[in-house]
């Protein structure tokens, strides 16, 4: 027969447990291997380049939506293009600042997007004059290949 | 056992208890800089730096660190190669017009760039120090993705050269580029270690089944405050900084732990006095402090560095030693309760029998 302090001692021993628990569970600790903690949705998404078709509207703009989050990642990271104008909106759902920062060549007069703020959607208007090959990155993130293109017909 | 002997000590160990849970925020974590135990390593190449101009890694990827005691400035460029620091004989200037002076504040970058604030602006500084030494998390030397590599992914258990890495400084007109690399350096396996502890742990359990349990006990408890104290310790001594910056790393990291450390040296010596009602503040501290310490740097067991000021043998050892010792003294109250109970009805029976 279990004696009445037996019982308190079991009950406090469990509750001390979980208390404990709890707290280490309260502590920030990085995620995986030292990665960064990842909170963004994205689901569906993989690490594989996606591709995405800028769209012509009735104005004869292309546009195209691009979401970055704090997987360091454009998605869709590679761009289908014709030559002529083309918006780019770029979403950020994730808490970490992207640009988007365009390399080289600069027949779309434009650098790109400087800064994003997580939350944030901007856009940017871009105008190809020639067929090719436009690569670009986010400058904070290059590192973890947080990279793209945009391939001009 | 008395009845005061179980009431006050349990509500000393409850209000350590609350103390803990109040006094827990992230900041307690085991982390230096924002950074735990990892598999990612940042090297730095030998670079032919300017006369007095020194640039290292510190605490284990999380930060660079640039000394300069040569009579002239060193600027350090930005992420589009906008001057971004300045550090040189008149201190440390940062320019608030780089993103990389808000983004470079946080390990993982969470930092809203105010608006307005532009890379291609002409620069706008403000003194942030009068040492010729800055510390910054540059988040080109170390990994920043939720995700891991795909190259690590596919293949864990293997070394991987993840990217390399560059960061420009200036002086006096002259640019330096100093290299290094993001390599991917995989851990031992947990498994042995794993074996290991639960061996401890069911030695420090044991104790209550030997002779003079409470002497033991004791031990177990002031053995596990001597070894938390050293842990954390030698984490905060990774710490780039002055002294001072090194205590408060130790005083701040560990606020949940303080008062379990006191918990445990009080149930240590009244154990030590044979005085059963020890088992509770070192029960109640033991397993916060292997929460907050043990399974909160779990991860050494298995990862490759850590931010520890001593060899990787030690920090798992300590790790091990500090879980089993703590959840041992969880499960050694009950048992040390049933035996002293077991103990004086031995007695009492032995007492009420009639003599011969």
């Amino acid at each position: 027969m279990p004696q009445r302090r037996d019982v308190a001692a079991v009950i406090w021993g469990a509750w001390v447990a979980a208390v404990s628990l709890l707290a280490t569970g309260c502590l920030e600790q990085p995620a995986g291997d030292g990665a960064a903690p990842y909170a963004g949705p994205t689901a569906g998404q993989t690490d594989r380049p996606a591709t995405g078709t800028a769209k012509k509207g009735a104005d004869g703009v292309q546009r195209m939506t691009v979401t970055v989050d704090d997987r360091q990642r454009f998605f869709p990271s590679h761009i289908r293009a014709r030559q002529g104008p083309l918006v780019i909106t770029v979403r950020n759902t994730g808490g970490t600042p992207h640009t988007l920062t365009l390399q080289g060549r600069d027949e779309h007069n434009s650098p790109g997007m400087d800064n994003l703020n997580g939350g944030r959607r901007g856009s940017i208007r871009l105008n190809f004059t020639s067929p090719g090959r436009y690569p670009f990155l986010c400058s904070y993130h290059a590192g973890a290949g947080m990279e793209g293109e945009i391939l001009v017909r | 056992m008395r009845r005061s002997h179980v009431v006050r000590p349990a509500v000393v160990a409850l209000l350590t208890m609350l103390a803990v849970l109040l006094s827990v925020s992230p900041a307690s974590a085991h982390s230096v800089a924002g950074a735990g135990s990892t598999n990612f390593r940042t090297v730095l190449h030998p670079s032919a730096l300017p006369p007095g101009v020194r640039l290292t890694v510190v605490e284990n990827g999380s930060r660079l660190e640039l000394r300069n005691t040569s009579p002239s400035e060193v600027v350090v460029q930005g992420y589009t190669g906008e001057p971004y620091l300045r550090v040189g004989p008149s201190g440390v200037h940062e320019n608030r017009q780089s993103p990389a002076t808000y983004l470079n504040a946080d390990r993982y970058g969470r930092i809203e760039v105010p608006a307005g604030v532009g890379a291609r602006k002409a620069p706008v500084w403000r003194k942030v120090s009068g040492d010729p030494v800055a510390r910054w998390h540059d988040h080109r030397i170390h990994w920043m993705s939720g995700r891991l590599p795909p190259a690590v992914i596919s293949a864990p258990d293997s070394f991987h050269r993840i990217a390399a890495w560059t960061v420009v400084l200036e002086q006096g007109g002259l640019r330096t580029a100093a290299e290094g690399e993001l390599h991917w350096v995989p851990g031992p396996s947990p498994w042995p270690y794993a074996a290991v502890g639960v061996l401890l742990f069911a030695g420090t359990v044991a104790l209550t089944w030997l002779r003079r349990p409470l002497r033991l006990l004791a031990a177990a408890a002031l053995a596990l405050a001597v070894l938390d104290v050293w842990h954390s310790a030698l984490i905060s001594a990774t710490v780039a900084g002055t002294s001072g910056d090194k205590v408060n790393t130790f005083v701040t990291g560990n606020w949940g732990q303080l008062p379990c450390w006191a918990a445990l040296v009080i149930g240590g010596f009244l154990l030590l006095r044979s005085r059963s009602d020890g088992i509770w503040p070192a029960a109640t501290a033991g397993p916060v402090v292997a929460s907050l310490s043990g399974l909160a740097d779990i991860g050494v067991l298995w990862r490759s560095s850590a931010p520890f000021a001593g060899p990787d043998w030690l920090d798992r050892a300590q790790v091990l030693l500090i879980s089993a010792l703590g959840f041992g003294l969880l499960v050694a109250l009950p048992l040390l309760l049933r035996r002293e109970l077991r103990a004086r009805r031995t007695s009492e029976e032995a007492g009420d029998a009639p003599a011969t």
